[in-house]
C-alpha cells in the first residue's frame, strides 16, 4: 500500500500545492475586487474559477482519498507534511463550495460549476453532509438547496443546475431531517416549474412524505411562478408531473386527500387545471369524498364554478351526484338543490348553478355514463320499492310506480335540459344508459297505467317478484341505435320474457285460459323462446320472434294472451 | 503627469500585479510527484492555460499602456 501510494504522488508536494493554490485563489479574489479593466477581470475570474472548481477539488480528493488516509494511518511519523495545510475533509470542502456559491450567486457559469462540484463531492462522500451539519451547526440543506434553487428561475432554466439540484435533493432526503426537507421541497417546487426531472423527484418523494409535507409541497408547487410560455412542452411538464405525483399519493390516502384539498387555493387549482390527468384528479377527489362526504365536496365543486371544472373534476362531481342521487332527486328541480351530509343537510346549488353543473356533466361522456348508471340504479330501486310496497297492501300499483318514478324523470329532465345544444341533447339521448332507462321508464309507465283487467292479471300473476319485472324491463339490448328500435326490442323482450315465465309455470295456465293448449304447441313455443334468448344478433332475435308469433297464431288461447301482452307493450 | 500618463501607469501596474500572481507560478509546483491520477493532466493543463491567459492579458495591458503613451507623444509632436 505504502509503495503504491508513494509511487502515485508525494503527499508533501500535494499539501504544498494545495496551500499555494489556496493562497493563489485569495490573491486572485483580492485583485479582482479592485480591478476595473473588463478584459483583465474576465481573465482573473476565469483563473479563479479554474482554481476553485478544478484544481482545489482535485487536490481535495487526493487529500481525502481512502488510500491517503490509510497511508497516513500506517505511516504517521513521516508523511504528515500536507497536514500542516488546512485539514480538508469533504465536509469542509462542501462548506467552502457553499460559500463560493454564496459569493457567485447570479453568475450562472460559476454557480453551475460549484453546484456540480458539490454534488460530486456529496455523492462520493455521503457522510460529508452530516459532518457539515455538525461543523456548521446550521441548516445545511436549507442553505444548500435554497442557494442552488434560487439560481434557477423560470426566466433562467439552467439545466445543469436543475440536474445538480435534483441529485442533491435525492441525497438530502436520505440525510436530512424533516425540518431541513422543507427547504428541499421549496426549492424543488420552484424547479418543477421549469424541469420535468424536478417534478418527477417531487412525485417520487411524495410517497414518503407526511400529510403536512404533502400539503406544504402542493401549495409550493401551485404558488411557484409559472414559466413564460415557450415553444416546447417542458415548462408545464414539471409542474404537472409534480402535482399528479402528489395527487396519486392522495388518491390512496383519504386523510391526505382531505387535508390537501381542504385548502381552498389548492382545491381550486386542482379542479380547474385541465392539463392534469383526469383519472388522477378524479381518484384524488373521490378519496377526499371518502373522508369529507360526497355532498360536501360536491358543494365545493359547484362553488368553484361548474363550467371551469376539468373533466377529472366533472367526473368526481358526477360521482358525487350519483352517490346522493336519491336524496338529490327530490329537490333537483327546486330553486335550491339540497342533500344530506354526515352533519346534516347540505345546500348544493341554486337552480342556475345546478343547471350549469348538469350542462358541464353532459359535456363529458364519462360523466354522462356515471349519471346514467346512477339513474338506472335509482330506477331499479324505486321500482323495487313500488312493487314490494304494493305486494301486501291494497295500493294502486300504477299510482305507486308513477310516484316513485317521478323523481327519476326529474333527474333525467335535468340531465337533458343541461345539454348545451341540439347536438349535445342528441348525444345525451343516445348515451345507452340514458336511452335505456328513459325508454324503459316510459314502457313501465305504460305498463303501470294499463287499465285492461287481462293485462293487470298478467302483471300480477306472472311477475311475482320485483326482480323479475325489473329484469324484464331493463333487458335493453346493446348497442341501441335508435329509440324506435329500442322500443321494438323492449317490446319483443317483454313478450318473450312473459311467455317464458308462463311456459315455466303450468299452474298459471288455467287462470290465463291456457289449459287446452296442445302439448306440441307448448314444445314449439318453448323451442322458439329458447332460440330467441340465445340469438346472437338482432336479426336472429327478430326471426325467432316472428317464428314464435306464427306458432302462437296456431292457438286461439295463446293468441288471446299474446295480444294482451302486445297491447301492453305497444301502447 | 497628465491623465494619459496615469492611465498608462495604471495599465502597467495591473500588468505587473498579474505577472506576480502566484497562480502564474503554480504550474512549476504541479509536477509529476504531485499527483498521477487521470484528472492530473487535466488540472495541469488548466493551470498552464490560466498562466498563459493571464500572461497574455498582462502583455496586452502593457501594449495598451504603450499605445497610450505613444498616442500622447504623437499629439505633443503635432
Amino acid at each position: 500500500m505504502t509503495d503504491r501510494c508513494s509511487m502515485w504522488f508525494s503527499p508533501t508536494a500535494v499539501g504544498d500545492l494545495f496551500r499555494r493554490s489556496h493562497s493563489a485563489a485569495d490573491e486572485l479574489r483580492q485583485l479582482l475586487r479592485g480591478c476595473t479593466d473588463a478584459q483583465a477581470s474576465s481573465a482573473l475570474r476565469a483563473a479563479l474559477a479554474d482554481l476553485e472548481f478544478e484544481i482545489l477539488p482535485a487536490l481535495d480528493r487526493l487529500c481525502t482519498s481512502t488510500a491517503l488516509t490509510e497511508w497516513n494511518r500506517t505511516m504517521p511519523g513521516e508523511n504528515r507534511g500536507h497536514r500542516r495545510s488546512p485539514p480538508m475533509t469533504p465536509a469542509r470542502r462542501a462548506a467552502e463550495l457553499l460559500s463560493i456559491l454564496d459569493e457567485l450567486s447570479g453568475d450562472d457559469t460559476a454557480a453551475t460549476t460549484a453546484a456540480s462540484s458539490l454534488t460530486r463531492l456529496i455523492e462520493r462522500h455521503p457522510t460529508a453532509a452530516r459532518q457539515l451539519i455538525n461543523l456548521d451547526n446550521s441548516r445545511y440543506w436549507d442553505r444548500l438547496i435554497t442557494r442552488i434553487g434560487h439560481s434557477i428561475t423560470p426566466a433562467r432554466p439552467n439545466r445543469s443546475l436543475i440536474d445538480s439540484l435534483v441529485r442533491l435533493a435525492a441525497a438530502a432526503i436520505d440525510a436530512s431531517s424533516d425540518e431541513d426537507s422543507r427547504a428541499v421541497i421549496s426549492s424543488l417546487a420552484l424547479s418543477a416549474t421549469v424541469s420535468p426531472q424536478a417534478g418527477a423527484v417531487i412525485a417520487d418523494l411524495a410517497l414518503a412524505m407526511s400529510d403536512e409535507s404533502l400539503t406544504r409541497t402542493i401549495k409550493e408547487v401551485i404558488d411557484a411562478p409559472r414559466p413564460q410560455p415557450t415553444l416546447g412542452p417542458t415548462p408545464a411538464a414539471g409542474r404537472r408531473i409534480a402535482l399528479e405525483g402528489i395527487l396519486t399519493v392522495a388518491a390512496g390516502r383519504p386523510s391526505t386527500a382531505a387535508a390537501i384539498l381542504s385548502d381552498l387555493e389548492v382545491f381550486n387549482a386542482v379542479v380547474t387545471d385541465r392539463a392534469l390527468d383526469a383519472d388522477t384528479v378524479t381518484e384524488a377527489l373521490l378519496a377526499a369524498m371518502g373522508e369529507l362526504s360526497p355532498p360536501v365536496v360536491l358543494a365545493d365543486l359547484v362553488a368553484v364554478g361548474p363550467t371551469d371544472l376539468s373533466d377529472g373534476a366533472a367526473r368526481a362531481a358526477a360521482t358525487a351526484v350519483a352517490s346522493s342521487i336519491d336524496a338529490l332527486s327530490r329537490t333537483i328541480d327546486a330553486p335550491l338543490v339540497r342533500t344530506t351530509g354526515p352533519d346534516g343537510p347540505v345546500d348544493i346549488a341554486d337552480a342556475d348553478a345546478m343547471g350549469e353543473l348538469m350542462s358541464r356533466l353532459m359535456d363529458d361522456e364519462q360523466s354522462l355514463v356515471i349519471l346514467g348508471v346512477a339513474v338506472g340504479g335509482m330506477r331499479e330501486q324505486r321500482l323495487e320499492r313500488a312493487i314490494s310496497g304494493t305486494a301486501h297492501m291494497s295500493l294502486d300499483l300504477a299510482e305507486v310506480i308513477a310516484a316513485q318514478l317521478a323523481d327519476v324523470e326529474a333527474v333525467i329532465n335535468a340531465m337533458t335540459a343541461g345539454a348545451a345544444d341540439a347536438d349535445a341533447a342528441d348525444q345525451a339521448r343516445r348515451a345507452s344508459m340514458l336511452s335505456g332507462s328513459r325508454s324503459a321508464i316510459l314502457l313501465l309507465g305504460q305498463l303501470a297505467l294499463l287499465a285492461a283487467p287481462g293485462a293487470r292479471l298478467v302483471i300480477g300473476g306472472v311477475t311475482t317478484t320485483a326482480r323479475e319485472l325489473i329484469d324484464l324491463v331493463i333487458a335493453v339490448p346493446d348497442p341501441v341505435p335508435t329509440r324506435e328500435t329500442l322500443t321494438d326490442q323492449l317490446a319483443m323482450s317483454l313478450r318473450v320474457g312473459l311467455l317464458s315465465v308462463i311456459i315455466a309455470r303450468p299452474s298459471l295456465w288455467p287462470s290465463l285460459g291456457l289449459s287446452t293448449v296442445a302439448a306440441h304447441i307448448w314444445d314449439e313455443v318453448a323451442d322458439h323462446v329458447r332460440r330467441f334468448n340465445m340469438a346472437a344478433t338482432d336479426r336472429d332475435r327478430a326471426r325467432s320472434h316472428a317464428d314464435l308469433m306464427v306458432v302462437i297464431g296456431d292457438s286461439l288461447e295463446l293468441s288471446t294472451v299474446a295480444n294482451s301482452i302486445r297491447a301492453l307493450a305497444d301502447r | 503627469m497628465t491623465t494619459s500618463d496615469d492611465r498608462a501607469a495604471d495599465l502597467e501596474s495591473l500588468a505587473a500585479r498579474i505577472e506576480r500572481l502566484s497562480v502564474v507560478s503554480l504550474p512549476e509546483f504541479a509536477g509529476a510527484d504531485t499527483w498521477s491520477m487521470p484528472i492530473a493532466d487535466h488540472c495541469r493543463h488548466r493551470l498552464r492555460f490560466s498562466r498563459e491567459r493571464l500572461l497574455a492579458v498582462a502583455a496586452d495591458l502593457r501594449r495598451r499602456a504603450l499605445t497610450v503613451r505613444t498616442t500622447r507623444s504623437m499629439g505633443a509632436i503635432r
